[in-house]
């Protein structure tokens, strides 16, 4: 049996201030792995290995020489694997791993992503200006994340463990949002609605990102 | 087959045209690393361990696939494949267990083996938690512990290929592949044949033989046959099981009556130890041995075996035996044979021991015994009846260069208590055989058999036919642990007979010599202990049973004594060395004499073993093995048989078509000796090349 999935089932990467190469390469691997008919070791175990490898770079769980130890199986799938749909997809990911090199020594040195899309580069705030105080988010989060009652602004759980188990999506009102390097300006305990002050620092995090996001174009640009 | 010449590594080795480099290699003595290649399958090409570098290809290709051609160029150690088979053994490990000790296969493990070769530990990747691994389950004859597979796919392909039945898949759930069955079915619903060539193959400790199935005292080529390795004298079993599923009765009989002597009474009155040890019995039911020998001889009009077979020239050497029952009998079969005069002194009129004086009529006719007393006699022995030998001085001018003992045991044996004579007891040996003898004393309304063995029953069944009212068999053992067989014991219910398992006799009323009632209790459990039988009785449960005759079928001993001459152990039996001697040179003891009393198949065994032992003792090499069916390459595709797991044992096939329909249900055990082991790098085999270094 050789493998009836083909690579025409491989997702393509579109550059885009929402996209991020780490990411990407994580979930061609992730389609890879569970296409695989099970058969050639490099397409069964390999190309799992290689999204273990990347997921814990995207969750901030990298190790120092992970660069290279991708770089290794994957040469060694591209040219050992049974199946082209496997081989396709290291050769991909090997050309993303060369073309953009900087941007996965910054996810794996320093825990950063260009556009904020990987786990690891961002930590969870809700926007003081937003937040109504309408208790949803705590619905499908775990008590420990959020401090909040009904008509106060929630405060979010600093702790990056406890940061990590909360989703973006909790929030219907998008007060929900992504802090990158710097910090926005927060109450430490949840306040009543409203009574927060603004004092220009919400932007800070904006600001932050737009940078970064300006920087990483013109890194890519060279 | 044309051969050519190529090179791998530094040698100059020659192939056959048709193999392919991996087999070239490993034939010549050059070790390729590999797990997925099996010597009895096609390449798979999964693992990717055993890749090699060809001169003039661009890229290393497997070699398990690639075939060898003239003046071929290999290199089987670059920097390249090294490279690429350590990333392939690393990606196969971050998904196994690192405990490998504790692991059944520890140390016998192709896995393991692997890693020491290409030093390979568990190392820089990252752990892989498989998550279908938990889905195959074990059974009563597999092991499945799927977190040590590593998807080599041998298994599904041996299956397929080998076995023609295709029980075993690649599987996929949640984008995460696994091996078990076609719709995760338990093996026993799918079309699985139970032969163990999946477990054979199995390069690590995925698929086991699950404990128990196979002794583990034994080596693992005798083991895995457990019908031929529990009979005494090891008959090819499975052989004549498939035989007398093409109908081939003749040839079936051939292979029995390589190592048995009197293959018609043990179809029918044998302990059948094969039956216990069948590999089916853990499936369902065991495979009806027994009786489909019984039909082979049945049904045998050619008598093929009789055109095999070797007899040597008279030696000019004499035996004599004492005993012509079937320890006796079946040592001066092999020793005439062997082409020494034997003489076979028989204390009664009739030769056959047990089978003739023991065994019940009604279980085995007269006449079956003489026929094949009278099969043996054909090979010259002569024999001397009513003739009893009680001291070897007797033989002492006969010029004998060896005697052998084998008056089997007729003596009874009972509980010290009850050692004494009372007119109405008497022992179960002497009952059996006054009953052969149509001699037997009147009995009463009411007898009492103490003990629940086969003779016990033997006796009771006896007394039943006899037109006894009450017959009842008390036993020490409780119902479910009582020695005799099962069937046995349901027959015995059905005539009405009464079993009081689980009760002791603990005392005796007599007057004027005869005993007039038993004292039994209850008792919850006993053991015998240096200081006597301890038993422990259940409170208020004594009581009274009147009783006409009582019968002891407490056990057998040998009857001999010091007359004799030879030295004895435990008062009666012959004590003889690992190489049945006496103490007594040129004196031997066999059967029931030596060891008490046991069984038809194991006095055959015993008087096959003196007669080994006798010719080389009298200077012969003590080889009496003959093949008398020459045997033919074993089908190794035994296909599809549906519900196979399911098939219930016929107990008693009588017909052609029951015994076809009963032989089909063996697991052919024996198939699976033919699947090579796969050699490891460290075998000698691959110590020295059988090529010319370049």
């Amino acid at each position: 049996m050789i493998c009836r999935a083909d690579s025409s089932l491989l997702p393509d990467f579109i550059p885009s201030d929402s996209s991020c190469v780490v990411d990407y390469c994580k979930q061609l691997m992730d389609k890879v792995r569970k296409e695989s008919c099970g058969e050639c070791v490099f397409c069964r175990e390999g190309t799992w290995q290689i999204y273990e490898i990347i997921k814990d770079i995207t969750e901030g769980n990298s190790e120092s020489d992970d660069y290279e130890l991708l770089l290794d199986i994957l040469v060694q799938i591209e040219q050992g694997a049974s199946c082209e749909m496997s081989r396709e997809a290291s050769r991909r990911c090997l050309r993303l791993l060369k073309d953009e090199e900087e941007e996965w020594e910054k996810h794996i040195r320093r825990k950063r992503c260009a556009n904020l899309v990987c786990r690891c580069s961002y930590t969870l705030y809700i926007d003081p200006q937003l937040c109504d105080g309408c208790g949803l988010c705590l619905d499908n989060t775990p008590a420990e994340v959020i401090a909040g009652a009904p008509g106060m602004i929630h405060v979010v759980n600093t702790d990056i463990f406890k940061n990590r188990l909360l989703s973006i999506s909790a929030c219907p009102k998008h007060a929900i949002k992504k802090a990158g390097l710097v910090k926005p300006k927060l109450p430490e305990i949840p306040v009543p609605a409203g009574s927060f002050q603004e004092e220009g620092n919400t932007n800070d995090g904006e600001g932050t990102r737009r940078r970064r996001r300006r920087g990483s174009q013109g890194e890519s640009d060279q | 087959m044309k051969k050519v010449s190529l090179q791998i590594d530094e040698y100059i080795i020659e192939a056959y045209e048709d193999q392919s480099v991996m087999q070239a290699a490993l034939t010549a003595g050059i070790y390729i690393p590999h797990l997925c290649y099996h010597p009895d399958l096609t390449p798979l090409g999964n693992c990717k361990l055993c890749c090699v570098e060809i001169e003039g290809e661009a890229e290393p290709g497997l070699s398990c696939e690639i075939n060898v051609k003239a003046g071929m160029v290999v290199h089987t150690q670059t920097e390249t494949v090294k490279k690429r088979r350590i990333t392939a053994l690393e990606l196969m490990l971050a998904s196994h267990p690192k405990d490998c000790t504790s692991c059944d296969k520890y140390l016998n493990c192709e896995l393991q083996a692997l890693m020491q070769y290409m030093g390979v530990g568990h190392s820089r990747l990252r752990e892989i938690q498989k998550e279908n691994t938990r889905i195959a389950r074990s059974d009563s004859l597999i092991k499945r512990e799927m977190k040590r597979c590593i998807q080599c796919g041998r298994c599904v392909k041996a299956c397929k290929e080998l076995r023609g039945v295709n029980a075993l898949s690649i599987n996929k759930r949640n984008g995460e592949t696994y091996i078990y069955t076609p719709g995760d079915k338990e093996l026993a619903e799918t079309d699985c044949r139970f032969c163990g060539a999946c477990v054979e193959v199995c390069p690590t400790g995925a698929i086991q033989d699950m404990r128990g199935v196979f002794p583990q005292d034994v080596p693992c080529q005798q083991a895995l046959v457990p019908c031929k390795n529990d009979c005494p004298a090891h008959t090819d079993i499975p052989s004549y099981i498939r035989l007398v599923n093409q109908e081939r009765y003749s040839d079936a009989v051939s292979v029995i009556r390589e190592k048995l002597t009197f293959p018609h009474v043990l179809g029918l009155v044998c302990t059948h130890a094969c039956e216990s040890g069948c590999k089916r019995s853990h499936l369902n039911e065991a495979i009806s041995i027994r009786s489909l020998k019984r039909i082979a001889i049945e049904h045998d009009s050619e008598e093929a075996w009789r055109r095999k077979g070797t007899r040597l020239s008279a030696n000019g050497k004499k035996v004599g035996i004492i005993g012509g029952g079937a320890a006796g009998m079946t040592a001066a079969y092999y020793l005439a044979k062997k082409g020494y005069k034997t003489e076979v002194y028989e204390r009664m009129p009739l030769a056959g021991g047990m089978m003739s004086y023991g065994i019940p009529k009604y279980r085995l006719a007269q006449d079956i015994v003489n026929k094949e007393i009278g099969i043996l006699l054909e090979e010259g022995i002569e024999i001397h009846t009513n003739s009893r030998i009680t001291s070897l001085k007797q033989l002492k001018d006969k010029g004998y260069d060896a005697v052998l003992v084998a008056i089997g045991a007729c003596g009874g044996k009972r509980p010290d208590q009850f050692d004494k004579v009372w007119i109405n007891a008497m022992d179960a040996v002497d009952f059996c055989r006054r009953s052969c003898q149509n001699d037997l004393p009147v009995l009463g309304d009411a007898v009492t058999v103490y003990g629940g063995g086969s003779v016990g029953f033997d006796c009771a069944r006896t007394a039943k036919m006899k037109g006894v009212r009450n017959v009842r068999v008390v036993c020490m053992e409780a119902r479910d642990q009582m020695l005799a067989d099962a069937e046995e014991i349901v027959e015995a219910l059905k005539e009405g007979i009464e079993i009081l398992s689980g009760n002791a006799i603990t005392g005796i009323e007599e007057s004027d010599g005869r005993i007039t009632a038993l004292e039994l209790v209850k008792i919850h459990s006993f053991k015998f202990t240096p200081e006597g039988l301890v038993i422990h009785s259940v409170e208020g449960t004594k009581r009274y049973v009147e009783t006409d005759t009582v019968i002891f079928a407490t056990g057998q001993k040998p009857d001999l004594n010091d007359s004799l001459g030879i030295e004895l152990v435990k008062g009666s039996f012959a004590r003889v060395d690992e190489n049945l001697k006496t103490s007594i040179d040129g004196v031997f003891a066999a059967g029931d004499a030596v060891y008490g009393t046991k069984s038809v198949v194991q006095a055959i065994a015993s008087g096959r073993s003196a007669a080994m032992n006798i010719d080389r003792y009298l200077g012969g090499d003590g080889n009496i093995e003959e093949i008398l069916f020459d045997r033919e390459p074993l089908n190794p595709d035994i296909g599809v048989i549906e519900g196979f797991a399911q098939l219930n044992r016929i107990d008693c096939p009588t017909t052609a078509g029951q015994a076809k329909e009963e032989s089909a249900r063996c697991l052919q055990c024996d198939l699976r000796l033919e699947i090579h082991k796969d050699r490891n790098w460290a075998d000698s085999h691959y110590k020295s090349v059988k090529g010319v270094k370049v």
